[in-house]
């Protein structure tokens, strides 16, 4: 497996999350393509960095996380900006998870474990790249 | 449980105090509880105080007629389950009719025998009574498959989350310069985490089959090429063990075909990673040959042969059913759900096809399956397709697609995304819109609903392909269906209807460009 060498500098990415493994997963994953990373463990911190406009290009945004969920704080980010494409990416994928990822505006759902090149792959075509 | 010593509650209505006594005195040789009301008004207060297991109900009251009566229990909610029996004097058709319509479930004819009066009151209570522990059960039943379906929601959610940081390490460390021997030990760590998630894939996919939750897709795939997906995944597994792999498709196995080749696949590899489990020295062979060809379908068989350890005839009974191995030391020695096989089994009925072996012990196995396609002609697609489907929307492609969708939610979402996959689009409310804007504008494609107001999906791909018929238009633009409906009878019925292909709704993006690419002109 060859990984395409891309390029995200000068984006902004913010990874919510709240399990720490994956965490350093996305982390090493993002810090290949020199893209700007930002993290919030919860749905509160990822919807605050919005509220504070902080110039984001995209999320990647956990489900399962305590606070606020994903659903909610995807909503709530589409409803302040409609164009940052939302990445879903969630282990829960049995009960409904995918739909009601997509009504509650994301962009794209990917499930639990993703490959790397399933990853870049998203980010970059939702970059529109 | 004591419940049976608790005596059942009648309540019996009637304006007749020689009516009420006499039943009252017959119905008390058994052990009942008798309530009495000699009018509507009481009957309905006593009804909405008590539950009770039976009422005896006249039809002619002073105040409020028995209809009337038996409507407001039934929509109560104390008695709502409570049968009741109409008493009514004469054999009136019209009356019995309106009494059972209202929910009542029996009528007894005045005068009655003492006999028929309690004949009929205890069989209805007994009624009621089975009634009532069926609603118990089922509840129980519901609840344990709640249950089970949370659980194995969450068990899902906790096996996936670890390998997450598993599967994603391992393509990091990839990334970092390994030595030769350092990348085949990930490698392999590799494939054992692809392994794990098929065990969990295999798990869930059985329960969801088990719930009858399962949808076929119906797209069009070179059988060629999902073959040889399944040769490259087992490839490096077989030459591990020194095993040679083989695979044949006979030349008259035609090359496009329309099913779920991911399903196909599934059993595909299921056969063939037993056969290399179970194989220590030898070969696995895989062959495709064209069962039977009917018109517009073809039935496939599918054989995966090895020279492995066999099994006995006793133990290939067993084999199919589900959490069953040959035998006990087969786990151990092995390991394995054994899942696969009773997966395999039930995706090749779903696939209108069988399966079956044949094995001497010592000797190795022949795995066989028939599944059935329908046809698909060759498709005029350019190379992009297969590597759109990797990085789609990479190369540009830009058509002009019209949209027909009556909801204005899904309408917006889909436009957006269009737009977002570098698409023009127009977007209309119904067929008959659709009709006109065909007429005059130039599209690449059409995405149409099914069920909207006016001129639905259906007619409108009718007209459209007989108006296409008429001018006598070489290339038929494509029409693809996005439904919420994903049963595969639907779908025959879009094909048969003149439509290229379907795409369940909520899509994604990358869903919709693999659509959008395979129907090109």
């Amino acid at each position: 497996m060859s990984v395409p060498k891309i390029d995200l500098s000068g984006k902004t990415v913010l990874v919510v999350e709240d399990n720490e493994t994956s965490r350093v997963y996305f982390e090493a994953a993002l810090k290949k393509t020199n893209a700007t990373a930002l993290w919030a463990k919860n749905g509160v911190e990822a919807v605050n960095f919005f509220k504070k406009k902080t110039p984001i290009d995209l999320v990647l945004m956990d489900l399962n996380m305590p606070e606020m969920d994903g659903f909610e704080a995807t909503r709530l980010i589409k409803e302040m900006k409609p164009d940052v494409p939302v990445i879903v990416q969630s282990a829960y994928i049995l009960s409904g998870e995918e739909q009601k990822s997509y009504e509650a505006g994301c962009d794209e759902f990917l499930s639990k474990p993703i490959r790397l090149n399933n990853l870049l792959e998203a980010i970059v075509r939702h970059l529109g790249l | 449980m004591e419940e049976k010593n608790t005596p059942s509650r009648i309540l019996i209505v009637d304006d007749m105090p020689v009516n009420l006594d006499l039943m009252k005195s017959i119905l008390s040789t058994e052990d009942y509880a008798i309530v009495t009301s000699k009018n509507g008004m009481s009957a309905m207060a006593k009804a909405n105080a008590n539950v009770f297991d039976l009422i005896l109900l006249d039809i002619v009251l002073p105040d409020i007629d028995g209809f009337e009566i038996c409507r407001q229990i039934k929509t109560s909610s104390k008695n709502q389950d409570t049968p009741i029996i109409f008493l009514t004097a004469q054999r009136e058709k019209e009356s019995i009719v309106k009494g059972f319509k209202l929910g009542a479930v029996d009528y007894i004819l005045k005068p009655f025998s003492e006999e028929e009066l309690l004949a009929r009151v205890s069989l209805h209570l007994s009624l009621k009574q089975t009634q009532e522990e069926l609603k118990k059960a089922r509840n129980v039943a519901e609840g344990l498959a709640k249950a089970k379906a949370m659980f194995l929601a969450n068990m899902s959610h906790e096996i996936r989350t670890p390998l997450n940081g598993i599967v994603g390490m391992i393509d990091i460390l990839k990334q970092t310069s390994l030595s030769e021997q350092q990348m085949d030990y990930v490698d392999i760590v590799d494939i054992s985490s692809e392994n794990l998630l098929m065990i969990i894939n295999d798990i869930l996919d059985y329960s969801k089959i088990e719930a009858g939750q399962i949808a076929f897709e119906k797209i069009k795939f070179n059988i060629r090429h999902e073959i040889d997906e399944v040769r490259k995944l087992l490839y490096y597994k077989s030459t591990q063990k020194n095993l040679e792999f083989r695979i044949e498709v006979e030349s008259n196995v035609p090359e496009m075909l329309l099913g779920d080749p991911l399903r196909l696949k599934q059993v595909l590899i299921n056969l063939s990673n037993n056969a290399i489990k179970f194989t220590t020295e030898g070969f696995v062979k895989i062959k495709v040959k064209l069962g039977k060809a009917m018109v517009q379908q073809y039935k496939l068989l599918f054989e995966v042969q090895d020279s492995g350890i066999g099994i006995s005839p006793k133990n290939q009974r067993k084999l199919f059913q589900s959490f069953t191995q040959a035998d006990a030391s087969t786990t151990r020695k092995y390991g394995g759900t054994g899942l696969g096989l009773a997966i395999s089994k039930k995706l090749t009925q779903l696939m209108n096809g069988d399966i079956g072996l044949n094995s001497v012990e010592g000797e190795g196995s022949t795995f066989w399956f028939t599944a059935i396609f329908d046809g698909a002609e060759i498709m005029n697609v350019n190379e992009n397709a297969e590597i759109g489907r990797k990085f789609a929307s990479l190369d540009q492609l830009k058509l002009k697609i019209l949209l027909v969708e009556d909801n204005v939610i899904n309408q917006k979402v889909c436009v957006l995304t269009i737009k977002k996959l570098g698409h023009e689009v127009i977007a209309v409310n119904n067929g008959i819109e659709a009709l006109e804007l065909y007429a005059k504008t130039n599209f690449d494609m059409i995405l149409m609903d099914i069920q909207m107001p006016g001129m639905d999906g259906l007619e409108a791909t009718e007209e459209i392909r007989k108006i296409e018929k008429e001018k006598n238009v070489e290339k038929k633009i494509p029409i693809i269906a996005i439904t919420a409906n994903m049963f595969k009878e639907d779908v025959k019925k879009f094909l048969a209807n003149g439509m290229n292909d379907h795409l369940g709704k909520p899509f994604k993006p990358s869903e919709l460009d693999e659509i959008i690419r395979r129907n090109l002109i």
